[in-house]
């Protein structure tokens, strides 16, 4: 399993800290999608000697006009399928986005982590979906349109279009609530069935979301729901982090709070023949890190090679 | 395993190592004009430690001009030793029971920093060739407050600085058994046999024994560097963590991975050196090690004003090593 770092190709000096680490995927987070800046993202990566493994997620206002099913709606996909048929003409294998373009009031609380780093707490509504909903069935019909015009695209130019996982989605009232559990994420690929279609995977929302959620509807662990999605080839690429449980939501902690789930994690997207980008997410914040939390990055980094080294 | 930082005494620092969830850490105290360390400094030091939740149970190193003039034999060192006695006894009082010291006449050795490792990134090398052709610039120039640069006035040979450390360790040993406090030696750095005519006793494994063996007690024994016993020549660090562990004479340990041995060696990170690390974690279980051990200096990495970013990775992966033997040795492998 390949470790990897998302950042912007465009600082010198994250492409120099990840080649310290010894970090040679990148995850682009580029600040513009025209050709000549994706162009520019790969030339940099490459030309350090590192590899532009995946894009990532598209702007949200490159699908919001689709979501909201706007007269804009077709211009809105068509810009999309013109930036994955540039990426595809760069030669970078992988793409994220992310549905519906939600700014959710996700993050309820900041509360003090172990030693006073500053930990997210979620809103997780745990309630299942009682019926469809007229709400739920539009926003489902949008996702199809999108995907079925995109999907396409991606496969024609040899992109994997990587739907990421979002927590803040779960903090969302039920009727507006998608994408929220295994049996939604299974009727993505119902919609969108393509290989080149997959996952970008929380592993928070994994743990807390799918793992949790799916054990009352389906009884399937978080290493179920790893391997549910990994044997049919969909985990395109995993974020680590570590969420716990608390009264109304989920608490970030630093993975090695909870080692023995870290490396079953690992140990399970490893029996899947996940390759990779796997990428440490930088939290809690430390104090007295930087904006892109590079001390942060440095533990994970770090944590996730010795687990991996062990795991073989 | 009991994982520490050596740390200073910024705030910074100090919750740095809480936040990477560290309960332990080592830490030097200044030298003392008087030749001793107090007891209200040892007690303040553990106490400022204790209100970060941190452990402060190793002092690295004994001031070297607390015992210098033992080092070489000099007139006067009965006196250091005594104070020396003083320092352990406050060290029983306050309650830290490792004390770390080495017996380098000369001080630590190293040849340049050079920008050739991973990503550029500066190492610390030691090339024997190089220390040859230039010996003064091999020395170890930190400043300290004992103003000793370390040419050597006279040539000493192993003999004689075995008779300087024999005379020690008998002057010391009882004391500490009687203070309950640990004297761990630390491995001469670089492990060359002698430099500028002045030999250095502790850069082999036989020489790691003889220490052991010249007065034997449960107070006597090793600070375990393993980036110096690694850059031994011919030597296998993981067999050396076995060999003085099952003797129960690791005390105290530091977490390093160089590449390369004597003549020519470099302090890479701890995932590139030449020593597989996750086998030494488990060669430490296996001799019930339960002491502390520190992680390391490796390079430094790009724009690191606190050096944070290379220690929290080192921390990361060596905490990732210890919580995965841990978790797979104990349930097995699904």
């Amino acid at each position: 399993m390949h470790l990897a770092l998302t950042l912007n190709p465009f600082e010198d000096s994250d492409l120099l800290y990840a080649q310290q680490l010894g970090v040679d995927w990148i995850v682009g987070d580029v600040p513009a999608w025209d050709y000549d800046t994706l162009a520019a993202a790969r030339n940099r990566v490459e030309k350090s000697g590192l590899v532009l493994s995946a894009l990532d997620c598209l702007p949200t206002s490159f699908v919001v006009d689709a979501l909201l099913g706007r007269v804009e709606c077709e211009e809105a996909i068509d810009r999309v399928c013109r930036v994955v048929t540039d990426v595809g003409q760069l030669g970078i294998p992988s793409l994220g986005y992310r549905w519906p373009p939600v700014e959710a009031d996700s993050v309820v609380a900041t509360t003090a982590g172990r030693g006073g780093a500053l930990s997210a707490v979620y809103r997780i509504r745990d309630k299942e979906h009682t019926s469809q909903g007229p709400a739920r069935e539009e926003l489902w019909q949008a996702l199809a349109h999108f995907l079925q015009r995109v999907v396409p695209v991606a496969e024609a130019a040899g992109v994997r279009l990587a739907y990421r996982t979002d927590i803040s989605l779960v903090s969302l009232p039920e009727e507006r609530r998608i994408l929220d559990s295994v049996s939604e994420l299974d009727r993505l690929f119902q919609v969108a069935g393509s290989p080149y279609h997959g996952l970008d995977l929380d592993h928070g929302f994994v743990t807390q979301v799918l793992g949790r959620r799916t054990s009352l509807q389906t009884g399937l662990k978080v290493d179920e729901v790893i391997r549910h999605f990994g044997r049919q080839r969909r985990i395109f690429a995993v974020r680590m982090r570590n969420l716990r449980r608390t009264d109304s939501g989920a608490q970030e902690h630093f993975l090695d709070e909870d080692k023995v789930a870290a490396l079953r994690g690992l140990q399970a997207y490893q029996e899947t023949g996940f390759e990779g980008p796997l990428c440490p997410v930088p939290s809690p914040g430390m104090t007295d890190d930087t904006e892109w939390r590079h001390k942060g990055y440095a533990f994970g980094i770090g944590y996730l090679r010795a687990l991996l080294q062990a795991i073989g | 395993m009991k994982i520490a930082l050596s740390l200073g005494r910024s705030p910074r620092e100090m919750r740095f190592a809480q936040q990477l969830g560290l309960h332990y850490v080592v830490s030097a105290l200044p030298a003392n004009p008087k030749g001793y360390l107090e007891l209200d400094d040892l007690r303040g030091a553990r106490e400022r430690f204790a209100r970060y939740g941190l452990s402060f149970d190793v002092i690295e190193n004994l001031p070297t001009p607390h015992y210098n003039k033992a080092m070489f034999g000099l007139p006067g060192r009965d006196e250091q030793l005594d104070q020396v006695c003083t320092t352990i006894r406050n060290m029983g009082k306050a309650g830290i029971s490792v004390l770390q010291y080495q017996w380098m006449l000369l001080g630590g050795l190293r040849t340049e920093t050079s920008p050739v490792g991973r990503g550029g990134a500066r190492v610390s090398r030691f090339d024997w060739e190089v220390a040859r052709r230039s010996p003064i610039a091999a020395l170890d120039w930190r400043p300290g407050p004992d103003g000793l640069i370390h040419t050597p006035d006279r040539e000493l040979s192993a003999e004689q600085v075995w008779d300087n450390l024999t005379y020690f360790l008998e002057r010391l040993v009882p004391v500490a058994e009687e203070a309950g406090v640990k004297l761990a030696a630390h491995p001469d750095d670089a492990p060359i046999p002698s430099f500028m005519g002045v030999a250095r006793i502790l850069t082999s494994l036989e020489g790691l024994q003889r220490l052991i063996d010249t007065v034997p007690s449960p107070c006597s024994g090793l600070g375990f560097c393993q980036g110096t016993i690694a850059s031994m020549a011919g030597v296998d660090m993981i067999d050396a963590i076995r060999h003085f562990g099952r003797q129960k004479k690791i005390f105290f340990a530091h977490f390093r991975n160089p590449r390369g041995q004597v003549p020519v060696f470099e302090e890479v990170f701890p995932d590139e050196g030449d020593s597989d690390m996750l086998a030494a974690i488990r060669a430490y279980r296996e001799v019930g090690f339960d002491g502390v051990i520190r992680v390391d200096h490796a390079p430094a990495v790009v724009g690191d004003t606190h050096s944070e970013r290379t220690f929290g990775y080192q921390v990361g992966y060596f905490k990732g090593l210890v919580d995965a033997v841990e978790v797979l040795d104990a349930g097995g492998v699904d």
